[in-house]
């Protein structure tokens, strides 16, 4: 099934999961969604679970705001005009702060270390408890 | 070893496709039973499969490829394993028989559409600025003086923007859906933690409108280019559309320990 990248704009990707890669767009879904049987759910990484669970927190902080202020006051009004650069890959790295990603770390250890079962799962679990405090 | 399921199809024939399985890069994708209802599986070895890149990413490539062949296909979370073939048929297959029938046809002919859609953060920043007289004068003044006089000109200015920005997210977001969902099914709004996200929303999609599907994003998109980053994954099985959860039965009591 061939979709092809459509559209000029370069802000628009629109294309099927690739076969053997193309992972990071649909691991949300293949973890998060799909039917579940409860008695048979057999991943041996408990982890992952506090993935889908801590990326829900969104912290509104006095940190957030200082970084919003700081944005505002680095733009560069008149340059609106012109081309924009492509900051998707580079806006979603940024999304995942604070307490997100301790989550997200952990995952990326968890699924790329294919030995690291629970050890790499008690290690974020704690990474999550040191950054609580 | 146990049997590791995928997903569930309506027809018998369907071809299972020929790639790598989870758990053993050899083991054979095969189908079970043989009635209204027909689960896509393989054997792992073991009761347990590890969340590897390399196994989630061969249960997504399966799914994908039977996309394809299956007009409708119940895609599984990723980690389902049945000790074996006859618990499958016993406990899911005939045991789950209606549940299963109803999210079949609830898929019949359908996909799954995932869009993500975010600001150019300079170019919603500049709209604000714009649009918002109090936050252009509270970013003059905090332009103007030095850092540590304006400690609290910054948290206020970084306050107004964080609010403007949540309300021009909502009226964009519904934007999106207003101009998406018609062509739709069905479609669920997911939260999107991530600050300079619009909307993250995932459409059940007939077939024959998939087409239409893509165009109105690739319109939308053009329109917003400057504004706008649309990312949208299509088709997909459809995740999103049968997260159910289906909680033990009796005869499953023994297996759960």
């Amino acid at each position: 099934m061939a979709v092809a990248t459509r559209g000029t704009s370069q802000n628009y990707l629109q294309r099927a999961p690739s076969p053997g890669s193309g992972l990071v767009d649909v691991l949300d879904v293949i973890l998060d969604k799909g039917l579940v049987i409860d008695a048979y759910v057999r991943v041996s990484l408990v982890g992952i679970e506090l993935l889908t669970i801590d990326a829900r927190i969104v912290i509104a902080s006095v940190d957030t705001y200082l970084k919003f202020a700081q944005a505002v006051n680095r733009l560069d009004l008149a340059s609106q005009e012109g081309g924009l650069p492509d900051l998707l890959e580079g806006g979603m790295e940024s999304g995942a702060k604070g307490k997100t990603k301790g989550a997200v770390e952990g995952v990326k250890e968890a699924v790329t270390g294919n030995g690291k079962k629970k050890e790499g799962a008690k290690k974020k679990q704690q990474d999550d408890d040191d950054s609580d405090s | 070893m146990s049997t590791y399921l995928y997903g569930i199809v309506r027809d018998a024939r369907t071809e299972p496709p020929h790639l790598p399985a989870v758990g053993d890069a050899e083991g054979e994708i095969r189908l079970i039973g043989s009635g209204a209802c027909v689960a896509v599986a393989s054997d792992v070895p073991g009761a347990f499969v590890d969340a590897t890149a390399a196994d989630l990413q061969r249960h997504s490539d399966i799914l994908q490829e039977l996309l394809s062949r299956a007009s409708a296909l119940v895609p599984l979370r990723f980690g389902t394993v049945y000790p074996d073939d006859a618990a499958v048929r016993r406990d899911l297959l005939e045991g789950r028989r209606g549940e299963l029938e109803a999210l079949l046809d609830s898929v019949e002919n359908r996909v799954e559409a995932r869009l993500k859609a975010f600001y150019v953060e300079e170019a919603v920043l500049a709209e604000i600025v714009r649009d918002e007289p109090q936050i252009a004068e509270l970013r003059r003044r905090t332009q103007s003086l030095p850092p540590d006089a304006t400690y609290y000109d910054r948290i206020r200015l970084g306050e107004l923007v964080a609010s403007a920005l949540a309300a021009r997210q909502r009226r964009d977001a519904g934007e999106l859906l207003a101009r998406l969902a018609p062509i739709a099914v069905d479609y669920v709004v997911e939260d999107e933690p991530h600050e300079w996200s619009v909307v993250t929303a995932s459409f059940l999609l007939d077939q024959s409108a998939l087409e239409d599907f893509h165009s109105a994003v690739s319109t939308i998109a053009e329109a917003e280019d400057r504004r706008l980053q649309l990312r949208c994954l299509a088709p997909l099985p459809p995740y999103s559309f049968v997260s159910v959860s289906l909680e033990p039965m009796e005869a499953e009591a023994a297996w759960v320990s």
